[in-house]
């Protein structure tokens, strides 16, 4: 599976509104959206740390991180491991 | 991204602003719009809150041993967010106690697939029984409220098994904080103590708590700490 449609199934998987609602792009902030909930940022990183076998590090937690696919793919492709 | 200030453009001419401040011309200042720009930056983000937040409580919890599927309490429990967020990273179960009905009803509201593990006790913690006692015993934005802190730190230590942990978080003393809560005065109510670390450290020890670790935020619209005692 690619990497932008994994992570879109798990936004999809944490939404706090109905699916019928949804529709964003690779580069929409799902934050802004809100189509997420507060707890939503630390349960991402949960999931990209068991699932792409990665550490976030403290200075790597920035909103700007994960505020869109794209952002959420650019970092996971930036750690070493996944480069 | 790079953020940058508004007087940094290439073209600013420092020349003319040095010759006019010379002069006694002072720049002028529209107050309104920069209180509103000032409370603007320092307004809450719960999707931040939540990634800061939680990034304490990985440093915080770091090599600690928590019991699998741990029992939490939180005291003075609002919405229950610390709770909440320990759950989506420890899984578990909870219970939430606040006496304000309108907490428990912003709770309900916004209850999501967590619901299924807390259990919300809408009841004074002074006069809480309850017939057992936690793995981890905790507040956020609690104890900063009491003067005299024995009491309410007794209420966690009672509740807390004698193998859990009690997690403290109080906003921390800085000057970001002092200008947070300056720019809210909405906000700013009733009493409330900004500690440093130094001293809320202290207050715990006077109180019988033995805080093991403590963690300062980075990144929020205030600083706050995270204090792990036993």
């Amino acid at each position: 599976m690619q990497l932008h449609e994994q992570i879109r199934e798990f936004i999809l998987a944490n939404l706090v509104v109905f699916d019928d609602d949804v529709d964003f792009t690779n580069d929409d902030n799902i934050f802004e959206l809100g189509f997420v909930n507060s707890l939503f940022a630390m349960k991402l990183v949960t999931f990209i740390e068991s699932e792409f076998r990665l550490t976030i590090e403290s200075d790597e937690m920035e909103i700007s991180n994960f505020n869109t696919i794209n952002n959420i793919v650019n970092f996971i492709q930036s750690k070493s491991v996944y480069k | 991204m790079i953020y940058t200030t508004k007087n940094t453009s290439a073209d600013f001419d420092w020349t003319e602003y040095f010759t006019r401040l010379h002069n006694g011309e002072i720049p002028s200042l529209d107050t309104h719009i920069y209180f509103q720009n000032i409370r603007h930056l320092l307004s809450e983000n719960a999707h931040l809150l939540g990634l800061v937040l939680g990034d304490v409580l990985r440093k915080l919890l770091k090599g600690v041993q928590i019991k699998t599927d741990p029992r939490m309490l939180e005291l003075g429990a609002g919405t229950g967010f610390l709770t909440r967020l320990l759950l989506t990273m420890y899984q578990g179960s909870g219970v939430l106690v606040d006496n304000c009905q309108t907490s428990f009803d912003a709770y309900n509201k916004i209850a999501d697939k967590h619901a299924d593990h807390i259990t919300y006790v809408l009841q004074d913690l002074f006069t809480l029984e309850l017939a057992e006692t936690f793995d981890v015993v905790c507040s956020f934005g609690l104890i900063e409220h009491f003067k005299e802190k024995n009491e309410i730190l007794s209420v966690h230590k009672q509740f807390c098994k004698e193998d859990g942990h009690m997690i403290l978080v109080v906003p921390m003393d800085s000057f970001l904080t002092r200008a947070y809560y300056e720019v809210h005065p909405e906000l700013n109510l009733g009493y409330r103590e900004l500690l440093t670390k130094k001293t809320a450290l202290e207050q715990l020890r006077a109180s019988g708590l033995e805080p093991i670790r403590a963690e300062v935020s980075q990144g929020y619209v205030y600083d706050f700490l995270a204090i792990l005692c036993k």
